[in-house]
Order: C-alpha cells, then structure tokens, then sequence
C-alpha cells in the first residue's frame, strides 16, 4: 500500500513536471495568490505579453488558460500557432491541430483512457468537443483547447492562467527571473528548472502530509494483522508452547521462536508488496493512464520494509508476552 | 550697569516673550489635543455607527463596477452587474454578484460554498473554499453589515477623513490586514463608506505589485425586500464539484 501510493504520488509529480519541462519555455509566470478576492484562475491580462516582450533577454511570451475539469483532469487553452513557435509544436499520433472553435486535442494516454479517437466527441466543462488530434504525450497538458474559445466560454476575455517566456541565452534566464520579480512582486516567477523541483514530494505539504497519513494507517494496520496472526498462532499452539516449556525451553528461546517467524513474515510480506506494485502499474497504466501515473520509487523499498518490519515486531510483542507468561501445566493439558 | 533703563526694559521684553511662548505653546498644544481628540472620536464614531447599522443590516442590492488594474502596463479592465447581499444568521452573509457584458458571468457564497456560474457553459462550478469562507465572507463584500468592531480586529484602520465619491458623501479609511497570511496577498484597502448607508460605496483592493482591484457600488438599498430566490443562480444549469 505504502509503495504504491508513493509511486502514484511520485509518478503524477513527475508526469507534471515532464508536461512542464516540454513546454519548451525557459521561464514561467503566475499569477499571485489572490484568486479569492478576483474569484477566478486565470486573472492575467493579456497585455502582459507585449510587456514581456520588451523585457531584455526575453526572445518570446505566450499564455495559456487552465480550467479545472474536476479530479486531477484539466483542460489548457493554448494558441496553436503560437505554442508552437515556442515548444516546437506537437507530434500527432493521429490527426491534427484545431481546425474548428469546438476541437479540442488530446494526448495519447487520454485517448486511450477516454477511447477516443480523431473525430470522436467528448462532454467537458458541459460543453461538447471534438478531437481534432491525438498527440505524443509529455507537453503541456492532455487536453488542449482553442485560447480564445476558451477564454469567451468562461467569460473571461483576455484573461491568462499562466505565461511562459523565451529567453536568448537559456543562461540568462535567472537573471530575466530576478529583474521581474523586482518589477512584479507578488507573480510567481520561476525559471522551468525551479518550476519543475517545485513538482516534488517535499515542495507539495499536502501530499507530503498524505503519505505520512498513510505511513500512519500502514502501520497501524501491520500492527493489528501481525498481532491478530501471532496471538491466533500462539494459542492454537499453546500445546507446543507447552511441550518447549516442559523441556526447559526459556522465555528468550520462545519469543526468539515468535519473533524470528514474525520478522520472516514482514519480510515475506515486503517482496510480496513490492512485487505487487508492478502489478498496480500495470493495472494503472491499462486502466487509467491519463489519470494516474505510477512510478517505481527505489529509494522507499527498505523504508517500506522497515516500516512492515517494525510495525510486524511491534504487534508480536503483546502474543509473544502471553506465550512466555504461559502456564505449563495448563498449556500441556489444552486442547 | 544691570541697572540702566535699558537693562530693566530688557528685562520687561524678555518677560513678556517668554509669558507670549509660554501662552503660544500651551495654545498650540491645547489644539493639536482637540483635533487628536476629534480625530480619534471620529474614528470611534464611525465604528459605533457601523455597529449600530450591522445589527439592523438583513442585506442589500447595489450596481457595482469592478476595475481590475494591471500596474506594470498601466492596463484597466471593467467588469459591471449588479451585486446582492443577504444576512442568513448572525454570522454568515450570503451573496450573489452578477457580471454582465462580455464576460458574463456570476459568483456566490453560500456557506462555504463558492459558485461561479458560467452562462455560456450553462455551468455552476461549485468550490469549497473551507477554512477560507470566512475571508471569502469579509474580503469579497467588506463593509456590507459589518460591525466596526470587526474591521478594527482584523486591520489597523486610519480615518482618512470625508470624501465625496460616486455622489455620495463618505468616509474614506484605510485597512491594513492584521493577519501575515492576508498581508501577503492584499497590502492594504481603501474603503469608502457612505454616511447616508453606512455600506461602502467604493472598495479598493491593493494587490502585492503595483495590482489594484477597485470595487464601486451604485444605487444602493438598504434591507430591501429579498425574496429566498434572489440569491439563487439558474437551477437548470449543470453543477459540477470542483474539490
């Protein structure tokens, strides 16, 4: 459970941070965190476009709208010809860009876990669309729209979520980054590298927070099997218990005996759950490739273990202590 | 020499300057208390009256204008509709803001639910916005039914004394937030208050960056008849749960 929520959480950080990165822009704006008052999540105007232009350094400035969809899904409002000067345009597994107002196009891990195909149509944001093309996934987003359809849909003429810029020398680009966060106080302003170590576990509280949660629950859970399973074992072997007792067996040697099979299982159960998350990713990968994406995370293979390894222990204590505090003659005379 | 009529004359002048001083400074001093004392009963007057006029505030209807400017180009966009405020308890106001025009569309709370209704889409984005509602509740609409109290818990407030603004004569303060988390998304706000309505007729946001959102509120009623609908938005239109 711990592996692959780490995977899942790991793999969506990372997918988001490759969309971002295949951009192709050197630097991103956003705008500051004040969607409550403006009660809305695209409130850049437009005409900061031609104020980037001017900027030293900066060679291009394109924007896209970004309207939730609900979930982890998101649809981007991007103008085609314009991305495509700055990412170098889309590779079309089928199809092509937007011919008309209500074409949307959409990755291939979309397609694929929406079934849809060139010419097929899909309800979004109440709204119905049809796929113009189907492109290699990796920019961007997976579902892209017309900017100006968009933008009139949503009543918000002119109105831009996030803008990326184009630098001359990719070198120059913290130096672009520092002038206009001393033009711009309060826009979030990063270069993609900084935008991209933004998209990891440790920089996201809330998934950070999550996984503790669920490291949590893992152990609490581990804890009560491991203590049902080896109280359950103790007691049908009480008579066993007994025999060693009767044969001199000390209280070191019969928790040493628990504990031992105990750590056998937790070790057991990790290969068991680590094999298991190949079998979640590729459950994941056929089933909703789009929305989920799992990754193997290597480095938390000993941490899930230990995890199972200490959670085990700790709920073998409590029936290795009845075991020891067994009375012989009762053990030996139980059935 | 010390005693010439020149030097007990001297002596008279320096008498009578310093008495004059003496009488200047304590006039000057005795001023500037009275208009501390003015300025300060102003201050104090206008938050007794905001809180005489919370308690009998049931809600409101008004035409506002919202210019949202971008300071780095010098850019002013303008949203206008109509804006409707109710009071559901004690502690929760309710409203209803409907944009017209091009960029046509409505925002409400209620409860802790934000709707934007996008008439194009024929859609209701509904978002809980939890531990915000109460920002959401005094930021988006301040001044509307709230006690004077309130404003001076949550801002450092200066009296900026009396303006005439969209016809109406006000009183202009300026908020600063007292809260670090809200002073990192709004450095300050100017509110005009009404001296007939005691609403605000004018809101000015100061966003972080030279960013302003202006907020201006015309044909203002006071407590009129609110049907249980007039916040409602279309319920034909779809409704979709954002978080």
């Amino acid at each position: 459970m711990i592996l692959t929520l780490v995977g899942v959480s790991y793999g969506t950080l990372d997918e988001a941070a490759r969309r971002a990165r295949g951009v192709g822009a050197d630097i991103v704006v956003r705008p500051p965190g004040t969607s409550l008052i403006a009660a809305s999540s695209s409130p850049m105007s437009e005409g900061l476009l031609a104020f980037f232009m001017k900027q030293p350094h900066v060679t291009f400035a394109t924007g896209t709208m970004i309207q939730p969809l609900g979930g982890f899904d998101s649809l981007s409002g991007i103008d085609l010809d314009q991305f495509n000067k700055l990412s170098g345009g889309f590779r079309f597994v089928k199809g092509h860009g937007f011919q008309n107002d209500d074409d949307v196009m959409v990755d291939e891990y979309y397609a694929r876990e929406k079934n849809l195909g060139v010419g097929s149509t899909i309800q979004l944001m109440n709204h119905t669309w049809r796929v113009s093309g189907i492109f290699e996934s990796g920019k961007l987003a997976r579902v892209c729209a017309k900017l100006d359809v968009l933008q009139t849909l949503t009543g918000s003429p002119r109105k831009l979520s996030q803008i990326y810029l184009k630098v001359d020398d990719p070198p120059h680009a913290q130096s672009v980054v520092n002038d206009l966060r001393d033009k711009m106080p309060g826009y979030f302003i990063y270069t993609m590298d900084e935008f991209a170590s933004l998209l990891t576990i440790s920089s996201v509280g809330l998934l950070r927070n999550f996984i503790g949660v669920v490291i949590g629950i893992a152990v609490i859970v581990g804890f009560l099997v491991v203590t049902m399973a080896m109280y359950t074992a103790v007691l049908e072997r009480t008579r066993e218990i007994g025999i060693l007792k009767a044969l001199g067996a000390s209280s070191g040697y019969i928790l040493n005996l628990l504990f031992r099979e105990t750590l056998l299982i937790a070790v057991i159960g990790t290969v068991v759950g680590i094999i298991m998350t190949y079998g979640t990713q590729w459950l994941m990968m056929h089933a909703v490739p789009a929305t989920l994406t799992q990754e193997t995370v290597y480095e938390w293979w000993p941490i899930a273990g230990a995890i199972s390894v200490v959670g085990a222990l700790l709920g073998a204590i409590f029936p290795g202590w009845k075991a020891v505090k067994q009375d012989v003659i009762q053990a030996l005379s139980y059935e | 020499m010390n005693d010439s009529p020149f030097s007990k004359g001297a002596d008279v002048a320096r008498s009578s300057l310093s008495a004059r001083l003496t009488v200047t400074i304590f006039v000057v001093a005795l001023c500037d208390l009275a208009a501390t004392t003015c300025w300060a009963q102003s201050t104090a007057e206008i938050f007794s009256r905001l809180d005489r006029a919370a308690q009998s505030f049931v809600g409101a209807t008004a035409g506002i204008r919202v210019t949202t400017h971008t300071g780095v180009i010098d850019e002013d966009e303008t949203q206008a509709g109509t804006v409707a405020v109710k009071r559901s308890s004690p502690d929760e106001i309710q409203f209803l803001i409907n944009f017209t025009g091009q960029d046509a569309q409505a925002i409400a709370l209620r409860g802790r639910t934000l709707q934007i209704y996008y008439p194009k889409l024929n859609t209701i984005r509904e978002y809980d916005v939890g531990k915000y509602k109460d920002l959401a509740q005094k930021l988006i609409l301040l001044g509307f039914g709230m006690p004077g109290r309130e404003l001076a818990a949550n801002y450092d407030v200066s009296n900026l004394g009396a303006e005439r603004v969209q016809s109406e004569d006000s009183v202009h303060l300026q908020l600063t937030p007292k809260a670090p988390e809200v002073l990192k998304q709004l450095s300050r706000v100017d509110l005009w208050i009404s001296l007939k309505t005691n609403c605000p007729v004018q809101q000015k946001f100061y966003l972080p960056g030279g960013d302003y959102r202006l907020a201006a509120y015309s044909d203002i009623k006071i407590n009129p008849p609110l049907p249980a609908s007039a916040l409602d938005l279309p319920k034909a239109a779809k409704r979709e749960r954002m978080n």
